[in-house]
């Protein structure tokens, strides 16, 4: 595995009401939450927002703190690593943004974006920087001369190409890709995806993909974790959780998408209500009030991720192993579904 | 009722809307035509740039002045060419009360100073349909019933910020469809929300049609949510509509080369691919378009006359045409 995260909490204060009735009161973004990469993998996080799966990046790419848990990358705990070492870690992980509009310093030229990695690092020697810049321009194929330009010369793409190359300007291992795609228009998107996928083959990268468009994900990750309000409650190889989601959130996520195809039945049953406030979520199953197969244990105790079949967990009731496991009372006529 | 059916709600005729830059002319909306019933939907996609809002903001007569100006067409709602009319006129008889707007973001639609019984309160006390504020209190909890708000007597008490995003999105729906227009013009009205809450939005808006009638334009790039709500289909690629027809026949028959491309650049559930197909290129530049076909550049199939001649609309099945010299 190159990226191990466990257990990883991420709490954030928050401060409610005014003067005397003043609290502190806790947004939990991110609430206990294990999945691992291999090397070469492609993890997918998908989830509504304020799910915490932005968080999770920030968390990994160690923009913030975590409150508790563990960071593995090439099996060292990324939480407990001496601030030199952090630096190496900062040369191997590198992240690709969603709005290419803002990530890319208007005052800097595409030339100066692309070496300042390579300058922050001491990568390369001054007199070669110039070569690696042609280099990364030819790599997510922007025209040479590209370098002389400023980012607002560039179209939403090329702007996201020029993100993609400074992300690579240091040969990094593992990609954090967040919402990379999201703000473009149709047409241009597949052709990020595409690149993105040439990139990962030929310099063999570890991706964190975030994004809320399901296809797109099943599209490009090999693994997938479902988040619902800071808690992952699914996980498996993407085939898996999307051709038998077994989680009720999972379910009604898939069916609420609109597919591009006017013939295709329309979801019977729609996920009523909205995504509890993070401040003060339900204290069972975080899920329970909207889900329609709703048990009386779902109020209680809040499910834990547990294997299902082989590589595919699910954190829900509705799954015997999980009864037994957590010592919840067996409704008789529960239905296996 | 198949006569009457056969008069169109609003009829676009060859809209032209330019913007006169100080850098040169943009020709944001080129002749474009369509016509819409009562109970219908439209959906008019493409990507940005392509003409869609720009096409919308000239029926409501909201373009940017002085830079925007329609320079010629007719727009005709239910008889009458609402381009002959005058400011006044616009303001009082139509915007609001025969066509308004869902626009893309609710946040920015609702005022934040001021409580959500008093925003959408307001299209009753300005068409002047209410007059005392008891008429207008119980208007207001009406229409908020309408679009499916809980609690709506306690909830129009509270300001925008104490909505959620599906919940502000409703509360912009009940202004739009306060005054029973006949037309309402959705601006990718579901495309900051997420996908539980949108196929709620979506829903509300079928069903706010059934109730109503009301005929509905709905602005998107999402080729899911066209495919999911509209019986027709408006491509537009740099100002023009490209292809034309019926929900089935756009998605499942499509005969220009830029709207197969963009059904088979999107990835789709459940039918993982290798690779996604790749439109090369960008949008073009419309204050420097390419002659001829606008889609030239791009296209796989292109051919010599692309470059120097707008092809013609070509017939197409379910009543719907397009622009390609392909098919001549």
């Amino acid at each position: 595995m190159l990226l191990e995260i466990q257990n990883l909490v991420k709490h954030f204060p928050a401060r409610r009401g005014l003067g005397l009735a003043k609290r502190k009161a806790l947004v939990k973004a991110v609430d206990g939450v294990n999945f691992s990469i291999p090397e070469g993998g492609t993890f997918g996080l998908v989830g509504e927002s304020g799910c915490g799966k932005t968080t999770v990046a920030k968390l990994v790419l160690l923009l913030e703190r975590p409150t508790s848990g563990a960071i593995l990358f090439e099996g060292k705990d990324l939480t407990q690593m001496p601030p030199r070492e952090v630096k190496a870690y900062r040369l191997k992980a590198q992240a690709v943004f969603q709005d290419p509009y803002s990530s890319l310093d208007p005052r800097m030229k595409v030339g100066s974006i692309l070496s300042e990695p390579l300058l922050a690092h001491h990568a390369l020697p001054r007199r070669e920087i110039k070569t690696r810049v042609a280099e990364l321009l030819d790599i997510v194929k922007l025209p040479r001369g590209s370098d002389e330009y400023y980012p607002h010369e560039f179209s939403g793409g090329q702007r996201q190409r020029i993100a993609v190359a400074r992300a690579l300007a240091l040969n990094p291992k593992f990609l954090a890709l967040d919402e990379p795609v999201s703000a473009l228009d149709v047409s241009i998107r597949s052709q990020i995806l595409n690149l993105l996928a040439d990139i990962q083959e030929r310099f063999r990268l570890t991706y964190m993909i975030i994004a809320h468009d399901l296809a797109l994900v099943e599209h490009v990750s090999t693994e997938v974790g479902v988040m619902y309000l800071g808690n992952i409650v699914e996980k498996g190889a993407t085939a898996r959780v999307f051709q038998n989601p077994l989680h009720p959130y999972t379910q009604a996520l898939l069916a609420a998408v609109p597919r591009p195809d006017p013939d295709y039945p329309k979801p019977k049953a729609i996920l009523s209500g909205e995504v509890p406030s993070p401040l003060n979520p339900p204290p069972g199953c975080k899920f329970e009030p909207r889900c329609p197969h709703r048990m009386e244990p779902c109020r209680l105790k809040q499910p834990l991720l547990m294997e299902a079949e082989k590589g595919h967990e699910v954190a829900c009731y509705l799954h015997r192993s999980l009864q037994h496991a957590c010592e919840i009372p067996i409704i008789s006529k529960l239905t296996h579904k | 009722m198949a006569d009457h059916a056969r008069v169109p709600l609003l009829s676009v005729e060859d809209l032209k809307t330019y913007l006169f830059l100080r850098r040169g002319v943009v020709k944001a909306v080129d002749g474009v035509s369509f016509q819409i019933q009562e109970r219908e939907t439209l959906g008019i996609v493409g990507e940005s740039g392509c003409g869609k809002s720009m096409t919308c903001l000239s029926i409501l007569r909201l373009i940017p002045e002085p830079a925007g100006r329609i320079v010629e067409g007719k727009i005709i709602l239910d008889g009458t060419d609402i381009l002959q009319l005058d400011e006044e006129e616009m303001a009082s008889q139509i915007r609001g009360r025969k066509i308004s707007m869902i626009s893309q973001d609710p946040l920015t639609s609702l005022n934040p100073v001021f409580s959500i019984g008093d925003q959408v309160g307001g299209p009753f006390r300005y068409h002047g349909l209410k007059k005392d504020r008891q008429g207008i209190r119980e208007a207001v909890v009406d229409v908020l019933k309408k679009v499916r708000i809980p609690s709506p007597a306690q909830r129009l008490k509270e300001y925008p910020y104490q909505f959620s995003g599906g919940m502000r999105q409703r509360a912009v729906a009940a202004m739009a469809i306060a005054c029973g227009p006949r037309l309402l013009i959705a601006d990718e009205p579901t495309s900051s929300l997420d996908v539980t809450i949108q196929i709620q939005m979506l829903q509300l808006l079928e069903d706010i049609q059934q109730e109503t009638n009301v005929g509905l334009i709905l602005i998107t790039h999402d080729l899911g949510v066209a495919a999911y709500i509209c019986q027709r289909i408006a491509v537009m690629y740099a100002g023009r509509i490209v292809e034309f027809g019926d929900v089935r026949t756009i998605y499942q028959k499509p005969s220009h080369p830029y709207t197969q491309a963009l059904l088979n650049s999107v990835p789709r559930l459940g039918e993982k691919k290798k690779r996604l197909f790749n439109i090369e290129g960008q949008p073009p530049d419309l204050l420097n378009p390419p002659t001829g076909c606008a889609f030239w550049p791009r296209c796989d199939r292109k051919m010599d006359v692309c470059q120097k001649e707008y092809p013609p609309q070509i017939p197409i099945e379910g009543e719907g045409y397009v622009s390609c010299w392909l098919l001549k």
